[in-house]
């Protein structure tokens, strides 16, 4: 009897605690028309490219700070929600249904990594929600929808660019390529061999890996046998870090060019005393020192990824979109409607979502940094 | 002919590593009688003991190896005694224990992730400085011998252990069949506990053997785990010698898999291997 009628006070409780909550729930949403305007950030805040991750995040508060600063969107203020991605599509995933099914955004800004993007873009298409990607460059991204944009372009083109110098300025005839089976990994990398092989190159190796692989040792054994000119390495930053130092100790001499995600500065320090010779492509930018040495400040560290570039200038493109809509398909339509010139250059984008860029530089591994080659 | 021997050396760097961890899986395996999943997560925390303790507190590295060992190993009877043994004692079947042990696990890879982040690391000091051995043209670091080498005097400490001390017979009576040995006055409770110890250390081995060789995240311990399990399966569970020679037979075929298709067929080849010795061998190569 006493058992019973505890579960009873128990459940009533409950029921008057869940509807209060609910009751409260709906008066805040009446009142949201004024409140701030909810974003959410998805991000490689840990995991393999955790560096690159947190400078973004850090550009992001930085434009949010100035944004708010100077009176918001239409008198209402940005609160952005950070979640972490982890750079791999399970955790991208919950981080984008928690923002969408709680955090109630009106957009997503992110993710970092292609694998992130790939994985939580069609939940937000679904949920009406526009993403903007600052540093996705998987070629598969484009066919994602109406209500996605990126503001980094795609790797079609830094696949193409990456042959192009092999060939023509490193004089590279025979390549190997060892990548991350991942969005990115794999997109560049079949842009890359096409556009090689169409200059006339040929390549001697092709070897992939699992994005979480921490021994390259036997796919490195093919290559060395190979004896390639020159290594395409498309690879993120962790497995490169454990390839570099595995490619040092097989004594293999071969230079290195990579994708943009080794301007990661951790892999530069950390693969420093290999003294191995690496470039890597990246998109060509004249991120303004200012903007650079105000995210420095931010972070506490001395190197900028250009992906902080193109997320500070997703938070301003998304709050001009938001002048004109406020949710939904018509804000992804004044997102794509876009003609902006931001830190990271000239942003205006077409039928897929995509920009222009400008073109793609490269530059080298030196003393724990990257220089510029030309 | 330079290739054929590197792609052995790695074959026996891989092996020596996945022999670590089926031995003390197996150790564990045949006394506890379940499948203990949480023992991947010992060998993640004796690698980042190791790092805080080597690394990050700089002492020196006989010192941080005994306290990492012996802090994985202590982590591991602290588990046994407050969660399997709890379990045990309320008859729990395998199953109940499996999933308290991936309960285990999850718990023990998270705190490790919050503590040290999920970022990459290394546990070397210096990473260019490794001294590199040539053989026959294939290239071997110094590291990797010094992991061969303690490698193969577990598996010979252990083998000698359980054959020949009084606690090596216990052991085995255990795994044969716990409620006769307690029967004839083996404290199996207590020697379990000690079991635990051992297992979680010689994995802690192992985990620290991956860091200085290609280095740690906190989800490391699962795949670290499937290795071993797939050699001591190949092998014959609770067979040690067994455990052994499959996690070389597992790491040749591997190697060799990469070589004769590419690199993303490594793990593809090596579960297609393990079904296939299943099918025709359900109890193992080596049957105990």
């Amino acid at each position: 009897m006493n058992k019973s009628v505890w579960v009873i006070l128990i459940l009533l409780v409950l029921l008057v605690g869940g509807g209060w909550l609910i009751f409260n729930k709906d008066d805040s949403s009446g009142a949201k028309a004024t409140g701030p305007i909810e974003i959410g950030f998805i991000g490689p805040l840990t995991g393999d490219a955790a560096s690159l991750g947190a400078p973004s995040k850090a550009a992001v508060e930085v434009a949010v700070d100035e944004v708010n600063a100077a009176g918001g969107v239409g008198g209402r203020q940005l609160h952005v929600t950070y979640e972490d991605g982890q750079c791999n599509a399970q955790a991208a995933t919950n981080a984008a249904s928690k923002l969408i099914n709680q955090g109630g955004v009106v957009a997503i800004i992110g993710g970092l990594c292609s694998t992130e993007t790939a994985a939580f873009g069609p939940m937000a298409m679904q949920a009406n929600i526009p993403v903007i990607s600052y540093g996705s460059s998987a070629p598969s991204l484009s066919q994602m929808g109406a209500l996605f944009s990126r503001d980094y372009p795609s790797d079609a083109g830094q696949g193409t660019f990456g042959a192009e110098y092999m060939y023509n300025a490193l004089g590279a005839r025979k390549v190997a390529v060892i990548y991350h089976i991942s969005d990115y990994g794999t997109g560049i990398k079949n842009v890359f061999i096409e556009r090689f092989k169409e200059l006339g190159g040929e390549i001697v190796a092709e070897e992939g890996a699992e994005q979480t692989a921490t021994d390259y040792r036997t796919q490195l054994t093919k290559i060395k046998a190979a004896k390639p000119d020159y290594i395409y390495s498309p690879l993120y930053p962790a497995g490169a870090t454990a390839m570099f130092k595995q490619a040092k100790e097989m004594n293999i001499a071969t230079k290195f060019l990579g994708g943009d995600a080794l301007s990661d500065t951790k892999l530069q320090a950390d693969v420093k005393s290999l003294g191995l010779n690496i470039m890597f492509t990246q998109i060509k930018s004249d991120i303004p020192a200012e903007f650079n040495s105000k995210i420095a400040a931010k972070t506490g560290g001395t190197q900028v990824p250009v992906y902080s570039a193109t997320a500070y200038d997703v938070v301003y493109l998304l709050s001009n979109a938001l002048k004109t809509a406020d949710s939904g398909q018509a804000l992804g339509t004044a997102i794509r409607a876009t003609n902006y010139d931001g830190v990271s250059g000239h942003i205006q984008f077409d039928q897929n979502g995509d920009v222009a860029g400008s073109g793609y530089t490269v530059y080298k591994f030196e003393n724990g940094s990257a220089t510029l080659v030309e | 002919m330079e290739l054929a021997v590197q792609i052995g050396l790695n074959a026996v760097i891989a092996g020596a590593i996945y022999a670590l961890v089926a031995l003390g899986f197996n150790l564990i395996y045949s006394t506890a009688r379940f499948f203990d999943v949480g023992y991947g997560a010992l060998a993640v925390v004796g690698g980042y003991t190791m790092l805080y303790v080597y690394k990050t507190l700089e002492l020196p590295f006989a010192l941080a190896i005994v306290l990492a060992v012996t802090f994985a190993g202590a982590l591991g009877w602290v588990i046994e005694r407050f969660v399997y043994r709890p379990l045990r004692s309320q008859k729990a079947s395998p199953t109940v224990l499996l999933v308290a042990s991936i309960g285990v696990l999850t718990v023990v890879q998270a705190t490790v992730a919050i503590l040290f982040t999920s970022e990459f690391k290394t546990l070397s000091r210096d990473v260019g400085a490794t001294r590199v051995f040539e053989i026959f043209g294939g290239v071997i670091t110094e590291v990797q011998v010094i992991i061969l080498f303690v490698a193969l005097a577990i598996m010979s400490t252990l083998g000698l252990v359980l054959k020949y001390t009084l606690f090596g017979k216990a052991i085995r009576a255990i795994a044969d069949d716990e409620e006769v040995a307690r029967i004839v006055g083996i404290p199996s409770r207590r020697l379990i506990g000690i079991v635990f110890f051992i297992g979680s250390a010689i994995g802690a081995v192992a985990g620290i053997a991956v860091g200085f060789d290609t280095g740690l995240q906190p989800t490391v311990g699962l795949a670290l785990l499937l290795g071993g399990v797939i050699a001591a399966i190949i092998g014959g569970v609770g067979n040690i010698w067994g455990g052994v020679a499959g996690a070389f037979l597992l790491a040749i075929i591997e190697n060799v898999g990469v070589w004769t298709f590419s690199g993303e067929w490594k793990s593809t080849v090596a579960f297609a291997v393990l079904i296939l010795v299943l099918l025709f061998k359900p109890r193992g190569l080596f049957e105990k």
